[in-house]
C-alpha cells in the first residue's frame, strides 16, 4: 500500500495542533466505518480543525502535494460518501469541533452556523429564539449541518419547507485549491451573477468544504396534529394526500407511508405495537401544522377524514391526543430504518417518482423483483408526500446473506429501470457517493455528466476533494 | 354505575413556559394548550372500566373559559360518552379548594359513585384537588394508584397507591374517589369512529356563575420566576472519579 509522506503528516499535525489530530488506528476506526459498517476505508490522520483559516491551510498543503482529502461530518451518509478509500492516500478532515452558532437573528429569519453543528443541536437554538429550523430525519441527534447541505438532505418536512437547499442563504466554503470563498450572505434576494452556493449543496463534498452556512428560520409551529391513518389501498395514499392539500391549504407537512411489513417488523423488534385493533395493509402518518394557535387543525383533520371515508380511501385512523403521543407514532416512522437491519436487512432502494405514480411504481416493482426471486418480501416506506419511497427487498431469514446477494444480481437493475420508467431518480435524497456512482454513468444523460466532470475539473483540478465520490 | 373523571386544560408540558412579567404569572396566550397526561390516564381508566361492563356511563367534566371544549372534545374522541363544561367568563386561575367545591357540585348533581381524575395537574403541581373533593363529598379516597381493581358488586375497589416506602394496597368502598398514576396504564389514541360521533356526543355547559360558589383565592402568588435550567444544566459523567472530583469543585465535598 502507499503511504502518505511521513514529513507532510508532520506538517498537517502542525497545522491543527497537538489535540486537534487522531493518528491511533484504533481511535480512527470509527471514522473509516460508515454507519452500518457496510464500507471500510483506512486512513492514517484524522484532523479536526477548529477554524475555517486551520482549515484552508490544511486544504492548501494537501493540494500542493496531491493529498486526497474527505471531509466527515457526522458521518451518518449511507451512501459511503464520509469514509476514505482503502488506498491510504487520503486524509480525513472531520467537522466536529468547527459546532459554534455564530449568529441568530431573529428578525432576518436567519442564523449563522459553523458547518459542524449537529442538527439537533441547531433546531434547539433557533427554537431557543422563538423560531423554527424545519430540516428534520431521523439521524438528527448525529448528522452535522454541514453533511446535510453537502448531501441536499430531504427529511420529514420536506413537503411544507422543501430539502435541505431551500433553506440556504449563505454558505463559506473552502475550495479544493485552499482559498476561502465567502458566501455569508443574508440575503433573501441577490441576484448577481451565478447563484455560487448551489454548487456545494448536494456536492457530497467533491467541491469544497463548507465551514458555515446561513440558514433559514420560519415561525414556529403553535398548533400541531399528528394522525396515524389506515389506507383502503395503495392508491389510496396520493388521494388522501391530494384530499389533504385541498382542505388544509399549506398546513400539511409530513406525509409517511408505511406497510403492513414495516408494522409487523416494528412489532417484532421494539416495544412499539399496532394501535389498530384491525390488520390494515397500508398506513400514512400525517401531520398537519400551523404558526397561527387557532388553526383549528383538529377540525380540518376531521373535514378531510369526512370527504375520505366517504371516498373508500380512508378505512380507520388514530390521532395522538398528546405529544408523547405524537412522538410514539413519530418513533414508528423514524425506527424503520434501524429496525429492518435488525430484520436482517436486504436491498434498499432510494427512489423518487411523481408522487401520482407512487403506487403504480410500487406495484410494478414488487411485481417484478418477486419475479426475479420469490422468496423475498417488500417492505416499502418513505417520504411519499414527496414522491420519495424507500424500498426494501428483504432478505428471507432462512437464507444468509451471501446466498441472497448472489441471487438477487438483477433486482438493482430491475429497480432503476422501473424508476426510470416512471422518469424518477435512482437517488432520492441519499445521494451518490460511492455506492451509486456506477448508477449515476448509467441513468444519468451524457449530456448532464459531462457537465459534472467538467465542473468537478475546473474547480478541483488536482482531484483532491473527496476523489472518486460521485463523479 | 356512573364515573365522573375532571379533566384540566394546560400548558402542553412539551412547550416552554413564557413567564409575563407584568402579570407575573405564566403567559398562556398564544400557547399551547393540551389535556394534563395524568388527565388522560384517568380517562383511559374510566374507558377500561366501562368496556369491562362495570360501568353504565362515563363523564368529563372540565372547568374553563370557552377554549377548554377543545380538551373536553379531545375526552369525547377517546370515548368518554359526555362532557360537562363549567363556563368561566375569563381564564381564572382557580384554586383547589375552589375546584372541589364546583366538582362537588356537579357530582352530587350527578349521583356518580366513582370518580377518577389525576393525582395532579402538570401546570401548578398541587395535588391537593382529589383530596380536598372528598372531604367535601365525604367519599373514600385513594391517591396515586397504579392499579385499580373494582369487585364484583361494584361495592368496593382494591387500589395499589404508590407511596415514598412502596406500594400500598388498599380496599375503598364506594362511592370513591381515585387520584391516579402514571404507571396505571397507557392512554389510547383518539380512534377515527370516536372523532366522528364526537361531534353529536351530549356537551352541557353550566355557568360557574349559576352554581353561587366563592371562588376568591385563599392563597397569594407572591411571585413567579423562570427556572434557571440553563444554570443547572445536566452534565454526564463518565466515572465515579470523575463525580468526585466535580463534586470537589463545587464545594459540596
Ligand atoms: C437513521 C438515518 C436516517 C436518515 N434519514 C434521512 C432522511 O430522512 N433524509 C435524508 O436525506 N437523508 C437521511 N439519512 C442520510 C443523510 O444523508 C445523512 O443522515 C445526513 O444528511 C448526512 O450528514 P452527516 O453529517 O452525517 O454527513 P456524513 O455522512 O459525514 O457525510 C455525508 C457526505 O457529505 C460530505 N460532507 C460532510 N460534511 C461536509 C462538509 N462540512 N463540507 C463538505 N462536505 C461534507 C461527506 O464527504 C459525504 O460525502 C439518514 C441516515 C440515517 C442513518
Amino acid at each position: 500500500m502507499q503511504k502518505i509522506d511521513s514529513e507532510i503528516i508532520y506538517s498537517l499535525k502542525g497545522i491543527v495542533g497537538p489535540n486537534n489530530y487522531i493518528d491511533d488506528t484504533k481511535k480512527i476506526d470509527p471514522y473509516v466505518k460508515d454507519i452500518w459498517g457496510q464500507y471500510n476505508g483506512t486512513t492514517p490522520l484524522v484532523l479536526r480543525p477548529i477554524s475555517t483559516d486551520m482549515v484552508s491551510e490544511i486544504v492548501t498543503l494537501c493540494n500542493n502535494n496531491n493529498i486526497g482529502i474527505v471531509p466527515q461530518g457526522g458521518n451518518t451518509g449511507l451512501v459511503g460518501g464520509g469514509v476514505p478509500s482503502d488506498s491510504g492516500m487520503e486524509i480525513l478532515i472531520s467537522m466536529d469541533k468547527m459546532n459554534a452558532v455564530c449568529d441568530i437573528d431573529a428578525v432576518n429569519y436567519t442564523m449563522t452556523v459553523e458547518a459542524g453543528c449537529i442538527l439537533s443541536e441547531v433546531q434547539d437554538a433557533a427554537f431557543s429564539a422563538n423560531r423554527l429550523f424545519p430540516l428534520s430525519l431521523g439521524a438528527e441527534g448525529s448528522c452535522q449541518i454541514g453533511g446535510n447541505l453537502s448531501t441536499n438532505a430531504g427529511g420529514t418536512a420536506v413537503l411544507r419547507y422543501g430539502n435541505a437547499k431551500e433553506l440556504v442563504l449563505g454558505l463559506e466554503v473552502v475550495l479544493p485549491n485552499g482559498t476561502i470563498y465567502d458566501g455569508l450572505r443574508r440575503l433573501r434576494k441577490d441576484n448577481t451573477g451565478y447563484d455560487l452556493k448551489q454548487l456545494f449543496l448536494g456536492s457530497e463534498g467533491t467541491l469544497g468544504i463548507i465551514t458555515k452556512a446561513v440558514l433559514k428560520l420560519f415561525p414556529l409551529p403553535e398548533d400541531k396534529v399528528t394522525s396515524l391513518v389506515a389506507l383502503s389501498s395503495l392508491e389510496a395514499a396520493p388521494r388522501l394526500l391530494s384530499s389533504l392539500r385541498e382542505i388544509t391549504g399549506d398546513n400539511i407537512t409530513a406525509f409517511e407511508y408505511m406497510d403492513r411489513a414495516c408494522l409487523d417488523i416494528l412489532e417484532t423488534h421494539t416495544d412499539l405495537s399496532d394501535p389498530f385493533s384491525e390488520k390494515y395493509s397500508h398506513f400514512a402518518l400525517v401531520e398537519l401544522t400551523s404558526s397561527r394557535v387557532d388553526a383549528n387543525l383538529y377540525d380540518l383533520l376531521e373535514r378531510t377524514f369526512k370527504t375520505t371515508i366517504d371516498d373508500g380511501s380512508v378505512v380507520d385512523a388514530v390521532v395522538a391526543s398528546s405529544e408523547s403521543q405524537a412522538t410514539q407514532l413519530w418513533k414508528m416512522r423514524e425506527m424503520l430504518p434501524e429496525v429492518y437491519r435488525l430484520e436482517g436487512g436486504g436491498l434498499t432502494f432510494d427512489i423518487s417518482v411523481p408522487v401520482s405514480s407512487v403506487p403504480e411504481f410500487i406495484n410494478r416493482s414488487t411485481k417484478l423483483c418477486n419475479q426475479s426471486y420469490d422468496k423475498g418480501v417488500v417492505l416499502t416506506f418513505g417520504h411519499i408526500g414527496d414522491g420519495n419511497v424507500h424500498f426494501i427487498f428483504m432478505k428471507p431469514r432462512d437464507v444468509n446473506m451471501d446466498d441472497f446477494l448472489s441471487e438477487t444480481k438483477n433486482i438493482s437493475n430491475i429497480m432503476y429501470d422501473t424508476a426510470a420508467e416512471f422518469n424518477g431518480s435512482f437517488s432520492a435524497e441519499h445521494g451518490v457517493g460511492v455506492y451509486k456512482k456506477n448508477e449515476l454513468e448509467i441513468y444519468k444523460s451524457k449530456v448532464e455528466l459531462s457537465l459534472m466532470k467538467t465542473l468537478k475539473r475546473s474547480i478541483d483540478v488536482n482531484n483532491i476533494m473527496n476523489p472518486n465520490k460521485v463523479v | 354505575m356512573k364515573i365522573i373523571i375532571p379533566i384540566k386544560r394546560v400548558l402542553d408540558p412539551f412547550t416552554q413556559a413564557r413567564i409575563d412579567k407584568q402579570t407575573q404569572s405564566v403567559d398562556l396566550t398564544n400557547s399551547k394548550m393540551a389535556m394534563n397526561p395524568f388527565c388522560e390516564i384517568a380517562v383511559e381508566e374510566a374507558l377500561k372500566i366501562q368496556e369491562s361492563g362495570h360501568a353504565t356511563e362515563t363523564i368529563a367534566v372540565s372547568i374553563g373559559a370557552d377554549k377548554t371544549i377543545d380538551t373536553l372534545r379531545n375526552a369525547l374522541a377517546m370515548g368518554v360518552d359526555r362532557a360537562i363544561f363549567v363556563r368561566t367568563e375569563t381564564e381564572l386561575n382557580l384554586q383547589p379548594l375552589t375546584l372541589g367545591k364546583i366538582l362537588s357540585a356537579i357530582i352530587k348533581k350527578e349521583g356518580a359513585d366513582l370518580v377518577i381524575m389525576g393525582k395532579q395537574a402538570v401546570d401548578n403541581d398541587n395535588n391537593q384537588t382529589g383530596q380536598m373533593l372528598s372531604g367535601l363529598l365525604d367519599y373514600s379516597i385513594g391517591t396515586f394508584i397504579s392499579k385499580f381493581k373494582l369487585s364484583e358488586d361494584n361495592n368496593s375497589v382494591e387500589v395499589c397507591r404508590e407511596i415514598d416506602t412502596g406500594i400500598e394496597t388498599r380496599n375503598l368502598k364506594l362511592p370513591a374517589i381515585v387520584t391516579v398514576d402514571l404507571r396505571l396504564n397507557e392512554p389510547r389514541y383518539a380512534s377515527l369512529p370516536n372523532i366522528m360521533k364526537a361531534r353529536s356526543k351530549p356537551l352541557e355547559t353550566v355557568e360557574l356563575s349559576s352554581l353561587d360558589i366563592d371562588t376568591s383565592p385563599r392563597v397569594k402568588v407572591l411571585g413567579v420566576e423562570e427556572s434557571g435550567s440553563k444554570d443547572r444544566a445536566a452534565k454526564q459523567i463518565n466515572s465515579a472519579n470523575e463525580l468526585f472530583e466535580e463534586l470537589k469543585q463545587l464545594g459540596a465535598m
